[in-house]
Formats: C-alpha cells, sequence, structure tokens
C-alpha cells in the first residue's frame, strides 16, 4: 500500500503563475525518494506542503490512508532536516535534540533516554553539552537528523542537507545517512538539485521540471530510459536527435513505435562505436563523418563528429583519430533511446 | 532627585511597554505578509518622522479632548514615541535571524506561540535589551513632550533642571548634567557591550 500520497496537487502563489500543476506523487512506506530538480522547479514547494507550511489550492495530501490536507505542521509527526539544519543556537546538542520531546511533555530522564540511543546511532557521542555553532558542518547535519528522528516520524524529510557539507566528503556522508534511514525503515523525501545526491540516496528519483514530474523511476531505469527529452538532457545524454532527421535510418515500425509519440532520439556518447572503415552489420547505423574536435577527458576522449545528421559526440578511449579526419559513426539500433 | 527617580521609572515602564508592543508587531511585519503592510509599517514609524514638538503639541490637544488622566499623559506620549525606536531595533534583530527556527521548532510539534517564545524570544534577547536601553535613554533625555505633558509638582528630570535654572544659576545643574552625561555614556557602553559587533554578525 501507498504510504503517502500527494493526489492531483496544484499551487500557485498568485492566480495566473503555477508552481505545481495537477502534481501526483505515491512513496512506499520505508523507500527513499529523492525529488531531484533544478531551482525553480518545484522541488521545495512540494516538501512545504507535505511538511503542512503551505496548503495546497487543489488536491489532497494523504498519509497512512488519512487525509491530511487541513492538518496543521505541528501535528502532522514529520520530521525536517532543513537546508542550514536550523539548529536552536541557544540550545545545546542535547537539548536541541530532545526538544521534539520537551514540546510532547516527555519526562526529561526518558527523553535523554531515548535521545541516547540517537547519539549512539549518529555518533554523536561527547558533543551532547556543545552548542551547534561549535560543531562541524557534519556533525551540525547529524544533530539536525537526530532532532527530526527523535519524535519518531511518519515521513523524513531533507531538504538540499548537503549543501553546506565539503563536496569531498558528501559521498561518504550519503552512504552513512543511507545505511541508516534504512535501517530505521524510514520513509524518506530527499529534496536536492545535485544529481550524484539523487542517484546515490534514492530508491527511487522523481526529476521534477515547471511543476510537473517528468519522470520517476528507479536510478537505473532512469539512465537507461529517461522517457522525455527534458529528462534525457538533464542527466547528461550527450546526443538527442529529432525523430524527423533519423527516422528515415531507424525501422521505426519494426520498433512498434508511432513517431508522432516521440520527438526525439537520445543516445549516450560512450555508446557509439568509432571505425576507420564501415562496419557492415545490420544491426548498426553506420554514418559517414568527419572528425570536428577532439577534448581529452580525465579518463576518456570525446570527438565531435559531424554526420550527416548533425554533429554527434562520442566518447573512446582511442586516441588513433586525428582533426578533421573521416570516420564511420556506427550506432547499435538497440542503444537508440526514444524520447517525448 | 525627584525629577531623577520619575524619570527613572518613566523611562523603564515606558520602555518596556513600548518593546512589549513592538516585539509582536515587528514579528508579524517580518513574517507574514497581508493587506496595506507599507502603510501600517509607516504608521508605526511615524511618530518619529513628525517633529517633537508638533507631536507634543497634538498630544495636549488630543489627551485634554479626550479626558484621559493627567498622570496618564506623559506615560503615553513617551511610549508613542518611542515605539518607532523599539521597532527598528527589534527589526534589525530578526532580520539577523534565520526564519527556519520557528518552522523547525513547529515541526516537532510546538504550536506558532510556542516557537515564538522557546526559539524566537532567545536569539532576540540581546537585540531586546539593546532596545530596552535605547528606547529608555530616548525616554530620559525627551525634552518636549515631557514639557507639554508634564503636570503637577512630579517633573521629569530635563523639565525639572529647566525649572531649576530658569530661576537660580548656580553649579548645581552644571554638576547634574556631568551626572547625566556619565550615566547615558555608561548605558551606551553597556548596549555596546551587549549587542556590539555580534550584532551585526
Amino acid at each position: 500500500m501507498k504510504y503517502l500520497v500527494l493526489d492531483n496537487i496544484t499551487f500557485y502563489y498568485q492566480k495566473g503563475e503555477c508552481v505545481l500543476k495537477n502534481l501526483s506523487l505515491s512513496v512506499d512506506k520505508g523507500e527513499i525518494l529523492a525529488l531531484l530538480g533544478e531551482s525553480g522547479s518545484g522541488k521545495t514547494t512540494i516538501l512545504k506542503i507535505i511538511a503542512g507550511f503551505l496548503k495546497p489550492k487543489e488536491g489532497r495530501v494523504v498519509i497512512d490512508g488519512k487525509d491530511i490536507t487541513n492538518l496543521p505542521p505541528n501535528k502532522r509527526d514529520i520530521g525536517i532536516v532543513f537546508q542550514n539544519y536550523a539548529l536552536f543556537p541557544h540550545m545545546s546538542v542535547l537539548d536541541n535534540i530532545i526538544y521534539g520531546l520537551k514540546v510532547k511533555r516527555v519526562p526529561r530522564e526518558e527523553a535523554i533516554r531515548r535521545a541516547r540511543e540517537l547519539i549512539d546511532l549518529l555518533n554523536l557521542s561527547g558533543l551532547e553539552n556543545k552548542r551547534p555553532s561549535q560543531l562541524s558542518g557534519g556533525q551540525q547535519q547529524r544533530v539536525a537528523i537526530a532532532r527530526a528522528l527523535i519524535i519518531e516520524p511518519r515521513i523524513l524529510l531533507m531538504d538540499e542537507p548537503m549543501s553546506n557539507i565539503d563536496p569531498k566528503l558528501r559521498s561518504k556522508l550519503r552512504a552513512e545517512i543511507k545505511k541508516i534511514l534504512k535501517k530505521l525503515g524510514i520513509t524518506t523525501i530527499y529534496v536536492t538539485h545535485d544529481q550524484e545526491d539523487a542517484f546515490e540516496i534514492g530508491d527511487r528519483i522523481a526529476i521534477l521540471h515547471g511543476g510537473i514530474i517528468e519522470n520517476i523511476d528507479t536510478p537505473q531505469n532512469l539512465l537507461n530510459n529517461p522517457r522525455t527529452v527534458y529528462v534525457a538532457s538533464f542527466i547528461g545524454y550527450e546526443n538527442i536527435i529529432p525523430i524527423s532527421i533519423i527516422k528515415d535510418l531507424i525501422d521505426l515500425n519494426a520498433k512498434n513505435v508511432d513517431e508522432r509519440t516521440y520527438s526525439h532520439v537520445g543516445i549516450r556518447a560512450n555508446l557509439i562505436k568509432l571505425s576507420r572503415e564501415p562496419l557492415n552489420d545490420d544491426n548498426y547505423i553506420t554514418l559517414r563523418g568527419r572528425i570536428e574536435l577532439i577534448s581529452y577527458k580525465k579518463d576518456k576522449i570525446s570527438y565531435h563528429v559531424s554526420t550527416p545528421i548533425g554533429v554527434l559526440e562520442v566518447h573512446t578511449h582511442n586516441e588513433f583519430l586525428k582533426e578533421s579526419e573521416i570516420v564511420y559513426v556506427n550506432i547499435n539500433e538497440g542503444d537508440l533511446v526514444l524520447l517525448k | 532627585m525627584n525629577g531623577f527617580k520619575f524619570s527613572l521609572v518613566l523611562g523603564i515602564s515606558a520602555s518596556l511597554t513600548a518593546i512589549a508592543m513592538s516585539l509582536p508587531a515587528t514579528y508579524a511585519f517580518y513574517r507574514y505578509d497581508f493587506k496595506f503592510k507599507g502603510y501600517l509599517g509607516n504608521l508605526l514609524l511615524s511618530p518619529s518622522l513628525v517633529p517633537e514638538i508638533v507631536l507634543s503639541f497634538l498630544l495636549l490637544m488630543y489627551f485634554r479632548a479626550l479626558k484621559i488622566s493627567y498622570s496618564f499623559w506623559l506615560f503615553l506620549g513617551h511610549v508613542l514615541i518611542l515605539v518607532p525606536y523599539a521597532t527598528r531595533y527589534i527589526y534589525a534583530s530578526l532580520v539577523n535571524l534565520d526564519i527556519s527556527l520557528e518552522d523547525a521548532a513547529v515541526s516537532l510539534g510546538a504550536s506558532k506561540l510556542r516557537a515564538f517564545i522557546d526559539v524566537i524570544v532567545p536569539n532576540i534577547a540581546k537585540g531586546l535589551v539593546a532596545s530596552f536601553l535605547l528606547s529608555f535613554i530616548t525616554s530620559f533625555n525627551a525634552f518636549s513632550i515631557s514639557l507639554f505633558l508634564s503636570y503637577g509638582e512630579i517633573l521629569p528630570l530635563p523639565i525639572a533642571m529647566w525649572n531649576y535654572l530658569q530661576v537660580r544659576y548656580d553649579p548645581t545643574i552644571a554638576a547634574l548634567s556631568t551626572i547625566l552625561v556619565t550615566f547615558t555614556l555608561t548605558l551606551s557602553f553597556i548596549v555596546k557591550k551587549i549587542v556590539g559587533l555580534r550584532g551585526v554578525r
């Protein structure tokens, strides 16, 4: 059963504009969903609607079968890790962590006992009496997570939690966070604009663009089948070719595809093969081209090849080609991805 | 000496009242959007824009017409001139505050009022103290409004000094002035100590 459901949510600040358009989304219990999008895509608005800080103009928010659209934020039992962590600067780490229990009138001894478990889990022991300003970014992040988890929230919302962390440490922290979230089995919405973030932490990723979900799928499926032109270019498909240009070269009927539903095809630069002689293989589309530009990347060489269907980017490890050389570009039809 | 005591009591009570009134108003201004926000903001600050002597005269007419008891005049007048100052100082300390603190407290189950008391107030406490001290100095030194609105035997210090000077000329006033300068400087120094550069962050 779906644990969190956003049903047909529409939101705008003023009439006429539209921040979210008929957006629907559902998350399973214990799942980590990454909301990935550029700034202005509406991802923070979704977070605020789930948290209750904003009320949708249309649509419903349902948790565990109960409609909570009109419930105020302090009655929702949703934990939030804010982008800047929003730790209370005048309280010690321990008081920060147990604040949610203090509000609920849990006796202090019991609150401390429950905090102890989280302090151990999040590796915060020894810091209980420090002020948030004395902690490093990573420590502050863990305190923020502990503070959000102590109320045993039904859902944990994380808003760009890595933006204040040294890029070198992010990957390690992500792995740690994911491990903890999975151990606790907590349903999490993780908002980020960083693809690496989303792909490493999300069980599924929802890609937002202009207030709608362009695609929602597992990281693996998104990479192999981005489905829309926006998602393909967003996750780095180097070659996106209008279907009108390429349709004579590929057999759309064999794929049982109506060309009107799709506008483009995409292909990864590393899946294209370059050769001096045509491949003469029926599975491949072979095009004659000329090398326009060679650039060296960290772990590969990137060639820009001008062909009858436009300039294609090809990544290989071969160094044998020179600029302006005539080459053959070989594309396996099976590697082409149809895009809407 | 009576004048000093009276000014002290007046300054403290008027400052506290002005802050108690300004704090919720300023917070609402900072946090929320509502209709006529701009006009209301100007209205709050307007007492500091009108020349004090004009304001004092108007208040005198107004209080008489409303038949407000004399003992209350001076207090109300001082509160009125302090509100714009208190508002500005409080606003300045709110600007430095991360507003997601309130959201954090609310998401952990606190009501908005609880979040305000638990999280917002302690973090602008320094600003509130500074605001109080500066309001107090302003009230303590206010001359024209005190001149127009004071009545009876017990007068605020600046007016008492003024009256004294009109009938006598001896070093008492000069000595008193020295004490007052020292007093005001000390207060300013305390404000600087409390808020200092950390207030600007």
